[in-house]
């Protein structure tokens, strides 16, 4: 069996048990962590626990990560309701004079409830949300500059410069508007996950 | 009737009582976290798991009802050892006590409503 492979199992373990712990004082959090690693550590010494069934038997037996945190009093169950309001403050909050926008990003970034990487995610996909897509759009299509000519009286051409070429611009444009909307559904799964 | 209500009192109970095995279980000598979790944590015993010693650890040593020590283990990394303070030894004999008399009380409440 791959030893990476139970590593990752006892990181995730681990990891949902940081998360569980985050309301936690520090001094506390880290005693509570670090013993439970500790844990871990020895009992895979002593057992082996070679392969995933050991692994996963092993981890039962120390419990579910949100029961400790339980006991620990962090009540992980608890959530505030203004972490809720960030999967929408952040697609659409930059319609508020971008101010919703940038309190969603706060929000998002003093919670426990998300990791780094949903906070890197929910900052940069994208800035200002569907505002900012708006914006970014507007000023695009501003750039297309249309010609019309032709005999009087007889059929017209139009040609359009600059813009988006067609259908790169319509992918362009279908990841800008879901992208946000996505980033959003995967903060509140996060959320409610906790 | 609410769900679960009927094991309510149950873990209400356990989460009374749970501190003061975990002291009882450091009476005799200090204990380091996995032996105490060992011993405490088996299948049908006081804890929810293994690992939920350690919120109980962290609670009474800042309680000061415990106080660690690192010591030198032979194989791995040093281990965290827990030993039971002057006030710790009197919260467990205090329990104790009041146990003693919560438990014939008990008893005697459901032996004369039979």
């Amino acid at each position: 069996m791959d030893q990476r492979r139970l590593d990752r199992m006892v990181g995730r373990y681990l990891g949902e048990l940081d998360r569980g712990l985050a309301r936690l004082p520090p001094a506390r959090r880290r005693q509570i962590r670090e013993e439970v690693e500790a844990h871990i550590r020895e009992a895979r010494g002593e057992q082996g626990a070679r392969d995933e069934a050991g692994l996963r038997q092993l981890l039962d037996r120390i419990g579910d990560p949100m029961e400790i945190a339980r006991e620990a009093g962090a009540d992980p169950g608890r959530r505030t309701w203004y972490e809720a309001l960030v999967p929408l403050l952040l697609p659409l909050g930059g319609f508020l004079l971008s101010v919703g926008w940038i309190v969603g990003v706060a929000i998002l970034w003093a919670s426990p409830v998300w990791r780094l990487r949903d906070k890197l995610l929910g900052t940069l996909i994208f800035p200002f949300g569907l505002a900012g897509v708006s914006i970014f759009l507007s000023a695009s299509l501003a750039n297309t500059v249309c010609t019309s000519y032709g005999a009087a009286g007889g059929p017209m051409t139009t040609h359009c410069t600059g813009g988006l070429p067609e259908p790169l611009g319509l992918a362009i444009l279908f990841i800008l508007i879901v992208a946000p909307i996505l980033v959003a559904i995967h903060l509140e799964r996060v959320r409610r996950r906790t | 009737m609410i769900p679960g209500a009927d094991s309510n009192w149950e873990s209400q109970l356990r989460r009374g009582v749970v501190e003061y095995c975990v002291l009882a279980a450091l009476r005799s000598r200090e204990r380091y976290g996995f032996e105490l979790a060992r011993s405490l944590g088996a299948p049908g015993g006081l804890l929810m798991g293994e690992g939920t010693v350690y919120p109980l650890l962290a609670r009474l040593r800042q309680r000061r009802w415990v106080e660690t020590t690192w010591r030198e283990s032979g194989d791995g990394p040093p281990r965290r050892y827990y030993r039971l303070t002057e006030q710790g030894a009197q919260a467990l004999e205090a329990f104790e006590r009041g146990w003693i008399q919560f438990r014939i009380a008990v008893d005697r409440a459901l032996e004369e409503g039979g």
